[in-house]
């Protein structure tokens, strides 16, 4: 609100003033409550193209350099918030809408209108302006940048997407080639590891910022397809008790669902033989300590005695270990009643895991 | 849209990918399912559903050229549906004319799976659990 003070305004005072709103680079003017122009500073004339303040005072310019909305309709002036502020008081901000030239062109712009107040009675209001005619070709232009970029995502995720698809087709039909053989189930094996290497990419591209994602969300997905891929009827059913908000990064995220999966499926294979039905629950929770806990605990068949993961030479094994070493995680097999346990302790701000 | 049948559908496929399609073709005979061609072209795949009248087919939509969801229509017109089986399935594109989608890159037992979802939504019978990256159109909760 501006209040308007006739003592500070005489002599050298009014000069002073007068020098600074001219050497101001924003544009205004000053209206009365009837909308004719009290006062406008230089950097109004330069922009509108007027040539004297004498040409724009006493003038009604809503209907000058405000006459109609951006898309060409007529703009009622009981409508313009410039009027309305400085016939009602009520202030206004308004970021979309064109000031017209006297030579006819329309000009973007910011503005604020703010009443102006004299001994507690509204004089009429202050409108201040900026030409917007640079920030909207930037606007547009960082518009049309972020819609290449998606488009080439987009396309980029397609190509991986069909390719992945390719990989599985040549494994499949290797497979098929194979059939009844051992080295048919070896191929089984690395199809269904494509297989959650595509869910990866699926459950990656499908977040929204593509850099991190909700640990429990993305792993409990995983892991319910890793299920559903290899129980008939949903035989084994998966219970989720994960805090949600634990977010991590992408270079973790696909080591981390491969281990996991690797560790539903194993327990599909050991845990759950011959049909067995049971249930699996996926624990993910961030210790105090900043660590990321993953536990998979399946009521299955338990592990046969002196069980040890350094023990076994399975692929399986192999991969769980190598990957757990990667993200600095230490993964354990624990005996539990009934079933197992498998608990992976990682490293959040490590380096290589977040 | 008439029925399928349930024990042996007729299946042709639209597919520009040559090992695809012999995956998919591989996968549907081993269970069970009779499949009857595929092509990569609009000619090719209304020759196909003009000789052999398939029950349902299974399209890609971005094809060299070619638009799976424009094949779809003219099949759509010769009373075939069709399941869109693509890598570019995040919208719902298509969905005037086809049941639904399965996404690229999907597993044999996903595909059975999709088949099976389409052969009951087309005859109205008891749609069963959609397989993981399948969305049915029509159904706002699984068409993200």
């Amino acid at each position: 609100m501006i209040e308007s003070n006739n003592s500070k305004l005489g002599g050298d005072n009014a000069l002073w003033l007068r020098s600074l709103l001219d050497s101001a680079g924003e544009a205004f003017y000053s209206v009365n409550t009837v909308g004719e122009t009290t006062m406008c500073n230089t950097a109004f004339m330069r922009l509108m193209g007027f040539d004297r303040e004498e040409d724009a005072l006493g003038r009604k310019l809503h209907g000058v350099i405000h006459h109609s909305h951006p898309d060409g309709k007529a703009y009622d002036v009981e409508d313009c918030p410039i009027y309305r502020c400085a016939s009602s008081g009520a202030k206004a901000h308004v970021t979309n809408e064109s000031f017209f030239r006297l030579d006819g062109k329309a000009i973007p712009v910011e503005y604020w209108a703010h009443p102006i107040i004299q001994d507690g009675e509204l004089m009429g209001a202050i409108c201040t302006f900026n030409d917007i005619t640079e920030r909207r070709i930037a606007d547009h232009a960082l518009r049309n940048a972020l819609a290449a970029k998606e488009a080439l995502l987009q396309e980029v995720n397609h190509r991986v997407k069909n390719n992945l698809q390719l990989v599985m087709a040549l494994l499949s039909l290797q497979s098929r080639q194979m059939r009844g053989s051992d080295g048919q189930l070896a191929i089984d094996d690395a199809l269904a590891r494509i297989a959650v290497v595509s869910a990866v990419h699926q459950q990656l591209y499908q977040s929204d910022h593509y850099s991190a994602v909700d640990a429990t969300t993305y792993l409990s997905n995983l892991v319910e397809q890793t299920l559903s891929a290899l129980s008939s009827a949903n035989r084994v059913k998966l219970q989720v008790a994960g805090k949600p908000g634990i977010m991590i990064d992408i270079a973790l995220a696909v080591p981390l669902a491969l281990i996991i999966c690797e560790v539903a499926t194993n327990s599909m294979k050991y845990a759950f033989p011959d049909d067995r039905s049971g249930e699996i629950i996926l624990h993910v929770d961030r210790q105090l300590s900043g660590l990321l806990e993953v536990r998979i605990n399946d009521d299955g068949a338990g592990l046969p005695e002196n069980f040890s993961i350094d023990g076994q030479n399975g692929l399986g094994t192999k991969i769980i270990t190598t990957l757990a070493r990667q993200i600095r995680a230490t993964a354990r097999y624990i005996p539990a009643n009934p079933g197992t346990i498998f608990e992976l302790i990682v490293p959040l701000d490590d380096p290589k895991g977040t | 849209m008439t029925s399928l049948p349930t024990d042996n559908p007729r299946i042709m496929i639209v597919e520009d990918e040559a090992l695809v399609a012999i995956q998919i073709e591989g996968v549907l005979t081993d269970a069970g399912y009779t499949v009857v061609g595929y092509s990569d072209t609009m000619e090719g795949s209304l020759a196909i559903a003009e000789t052999s009248q398939p029950d349902l087919a299974l399209c890609d939509i971005r094809l060299v050229n070619l638009s799976g969801i424009d094949v779809a229509r003219q099949l759509k017109e010769r009373g075939i549906p069709s399941l869109f089986v693509t890598g570019n399935c995040a919208t719902s594109e298509g969905a005037d004319v086809g049941i639904g989608c399965l996404h690229k890159p999907f597993d044999g037992r996903r595909l059975i799976d999709a088949v099976r979802v389409v052969t009951a939504v087309v005859n109205g019978g008891v749609v069963p659990e959609l397989p993981a990256s399948m969305h049915l159109f029509g159904d706002p909760e699984q068409s993200s």
